[in-house]
């Protein structure tokens, strides 16, 4: 008995080195990546991108169900993007509030018969509108497929450009936004076949018709809390894995792809319920199968804003969701894991994710009470158990502090030192209840996903259309 | 048991303590840093803006060519950042005379210098700036930059000299758009900017072996050629790889060469389906109505891109017929469209 306490407590211990020393190492890789970029950013000439006549077409697929509150405000701020050749898609996917009527009245839509592709499924298509006065909006009326993947396909068949921009129905992009995450494709098209922007947090931020115009803090924690962890995961993550071509995640809410790569592969796939991660696997391995060189990185300064929950029971929906969803992705895909063939990715990227993130909860959860087990048997000394505690704390806050000074002297989205104060105590208090009932809701995802659960849950979200702060 | 527990712990235990201590100095440091630079951030932007709203008028006024007098460091390196934006909307008059008021400047001779810096980013700042500071003496120091071991300096060189029209450099420019040693499409929007005295060695382009270079080269000359260029092109409609076919039929209809109708009706059978819709789609920019029938035929029957592409090449044709045209899905659409959009 006691010898299993002391495999479990070596076990944790090992693995929380392990993993602290795999942040510390993006942290650093990200720090090296961010000042550079903020150096070349001067020299980034989004104008003449703007201008001119080789910038390729972009098709921006918009799935939408029940979103009649901010649908208008979101499709306007779309169609005024600033981007040379873009169109609109969106698709109103069986929803049963007035989504569709309200496209209907605000952009004068009137049924056409356009010809959708055939090489993607979807669920049957009821009318395509086209708009009198928006050449480039279409609106797709569909009969609801069950899932946000076949949503999205069902705005891939009517698309019309080189390149596809998926984001979510109910998320902001900034003006820019879809030059600056184009700007690797602009750079490289043969070789760039996917590009993702940053998501930050809406919650707390003044809107006013479709854009931020003031960002501020979410009043409560618990989505304030989730500030940082997107700085987290977006500066430091998602920089780190772009570095080296390993870049498992491009956000749902925001993220381009080549067409064509995406049609050849089947577009997002129905069953899955983390479908953003699982396209990206997808494109990743189809290209190392073709043996061609590609690559799929994160762009830092485009902006996509998203609401994020604000009560528990919908947070854990959430994190519940993105947990089976990694799990399935990691499950349909394990012929990567370890797997030479795919480099990178099957021998650092794909493992990292089964052993640092779908298996986290248990080491998270399972691992500090066999440590405590230990104390309590005598098998671990108590000035060294407080140590361990002391350093797993101050090592969580100097992960957040160095992710939040990334923040500052990148972007400063964040103009009220208040703000900043605020962010800098939770970065301090995170690691003590919100980190633990994370790891909790995560490990609960995987008897979800023994008892085959697939579902979104309801998000219920405020929407663009509700006044904001 | 407790003398073993206390023996393993020992060492580790003086290790957790100075990872603690050395853990609780970085954080403190950390937090310090954000202060830091929020304070220092915040007054830099501040005197920026104070300095910007200074210098704006002194740089409206320097476009229409009055000299904006005696400055202090901070408002002069401010009036370089506004005039280097501006430099990127003007042309013509307004440029020569911020070519003019930079070319004495200390903010050019630093540039310049800094075009040899060891640290990259340094390099890279200077050829943008140089395009944007318009003095057309930087050019043989920027030809050089064209040649620097890093992409980036190399990409910043080739945009500025795109920006100064240096003519001189279109050889360059091309045999880096060739050698891929530039982004593409940076080099492309700089010998687009240079324009017309760029054509003749993007016509040279066109016989490379690399099929990239030369679908670019076909794309470029669409964009900067006229009707005289279609025989070229025209002979490209037969190349080997179909990426150039299809930048051949683009840059045709682009130009809009009706010479070039009878060999895009033939590109209409190409066994690729995107040259077949790049054909469609410059027969329709050309508008020869001699097409039509066979436009019509390609919507019926072709994959889905070349009888899309065939599609709305009718429409573009001719609107009234496509209004009433009928037997695919894609005539239905346009038929559709043309109702909608009147």
């Amino acid at each position: 008995m006691t010898t299993a306490i002391e495999v479990v407590s070596g076990i944790t211990l090992a693995y929380f080195l392990l993993v602290n020393a795999i942040y510390l190492g993006f942290t650093a890789t990200a720090w090296r990546r961010l000042l550079a970029h903020q150096r070349e950013a001067k020299t980034l000439p989004l104008d003449e991108v703007l201008s001119s006549p080789l910038t390729p077409g972009v098709s921006v697929l918009v799935p939408a169900y029940n979103e009649a509150a901010g649908i208008v405000v979101s499709v306007r701020s779309l169609l005024d993007l600033r981007y040379p050749r873009h169109e609109v898609v969106v698709v109103n996917d069986g929803s049963t509030d007035d989504t569709l009527q309200r496209l209907i009245d605000a952009f004068e839509l009137e049924p056409v018969r356009k010809a959708l592709r055939q090489d993607v499924a979807c669920a049957p298509v009821k009318q395509v509108y086209g708009s009198r006065r928006y050449p480039n909006l279409w609106v797709v009326d569909k009969e609801n497929g069950g899932g946000k993947a076949d949503a999205i396909n069902g705005c891939l068949v009517a698309a019309s450009h080189e390149y596809v921009c998926a984001i979510d129905a109910d998320a902001v992009l900034e003006p820019d936004a879809l030059l600056q995450v184009a700007r690797p494709i602009l750079d490289d098209p043969e070789v760039v076949v996917a590009t993702g922007g940053i998501v930050r947090v809406i919650n707390g931020c003044v809107l006013r018709d479709g854009r931020v115009v003031e960002v501020g803090l979410p009043k409560s924690n618990l989505a304030a809390v989730q500030v940082l962890e997107y700085f987290r995961a977006f500066l430091v993550g998602r920089v780190g894995w772009s570095s080296v071509n390993a870049l498992l995640i491009i956000s749902g809410a925001f993220g381009l792809f080549r067409r064509s790569l995406v049609e050849e592969i089947g577009g997002w796939d129905q069953e899955m319920i983390g479908e953003d991660i699982e396209l990206v696997v997808r494109m990743h391995r189809r290209m190392h199968e073709l043996d061609q060189p590609y690559r799929i990185e994160f762009v830092p300064d485009p902006v996509c804003w998203t609401e994020v929950p604000e009560t528990l029971r919908v947070l854990s929906r959430q994190r519940r969701r993105w947990q089976r969803g990694l799990g399935q992705t990691l499950w349909v895909h394990k012929k990567l894991i370890l797997n030479p063939r795919f480099g990178t990715l099957g021998l650092v990227a794909v493992p990292y994710f089964l052993f640092f993130e779908f298996l986290s909860p248990i080491i998270e959860l399972l691992g500090p009470p066999f440590v405590i087990v230990a104390f309590l048997l005598g098998r671990l000394s108590f000035t060294f158990f407080v140590a361990f505690l002391v350093v797993a704390v101050l090592l969580g806050f100097l992960l957040s502090i160095a992710a939040l000074a990334l923040e500052e002297i990148n972007f400063r989205r964040h103009q009220r030192s208040r703000e900043l104060a605020r962010l800098v105590l939770l970065a301090a208090f995170e690691n003590v209840g919100y980190r633990q009932i994370n790891a909790f809701w995560r490990f609960v995802a995987y008897f979800d996903l023994m008892r085959g659960r697939s579902g979104w849950g309801d998000m219920q979200k405020k929407g663009l259309g509700v006044p904001s702060v | 048991m407790s003398a073993r527990c206390s023996a393993v712990a020992e060492p580790m235990l003086h290790v957790l303590a100075w990872v603690a201590i050395a853990l609780a100095v970085a954080n403190v440091l950390g937090v310090a840093t954000l202060i830091y630079q929020r304070v220092r951030i915040r007054r830099r932007d501040t005197r920026r803006d104070e300095l910007e709203a200074h210098v704006t008028p002194l740089a409206l006024a320097l476009l229409d060519g009055k000299e904006p007098g005696e400055l202090d460091a901070g408002a002069q390196l401010a009036l370089v950042d506004v005039l280097s934006r501006y430099s990127r909307l003007v042309r013509g008059a307004p440029r020569e005379h911020i070519a003019a008021y930079f070319a004495g400047s200390a903010a050019y001779q630093r540039a310049l210098h800094d075009l040899s810096a060891r640290k990259r980013w340094r390099r890279t700042a200077a050829a943008f700036t140089l395009g944007d500071m318009a003095v057309p003496a930087a050019t043989p120091e920027l030809r050089r930059a064209l040649h620097d071991r890093d992409r980036e300096v190399r990409a910043a060189a080739a945009r500025s000299l795109g920006k100064l029209q240096d003519v001189d450099a279109v050889e360059e420019l091309t045999e880096a758009l060739a050698s891929a040693t530039v982004p593409r499409l940076v080099a492309a929007r700089a010998l687009l900017e240079i324009g017309e005295p760029a054509l003749v060695e993007l016509l040279a382009l066109l016989d490379r072996p690399d099929a990239a270079v030369r679908a670019t080269a076909s794309e470029l000359v669409g964009l900067l050629g006229s009707a005289r260029d279609a025989p070229l092109l025209i002979e490209h409609l037969s190349d080997p790889s179909a990426a150039v076919r299809e930048q051949a039929a683009i840059a045709l209809g682009r130009l809009g060469a009706g010479a070039a109708t009878s060999a895009l009706i033939s590109a209409l059978d190409d066994r690729v389906g995107f040259v077949r819709a790049a054909a469609a789609g410059a027969l329709g920019a050309i508008g020869d109505a001699t097409a039509k029938p066979v436009l019509l035929e390609v919507a019926r029957s072709d994959s889905f891109e070349a009888a899309h592409a065939a599609a709305y090449a009718v429409l573009a044709l001719d609107p009234e017929a496509a209004a009433r045209s009928a037997g695919s899905v894609h005539l239905d659409e346009i038929a559709d469209v043309a109702r909608v959009r009147g």
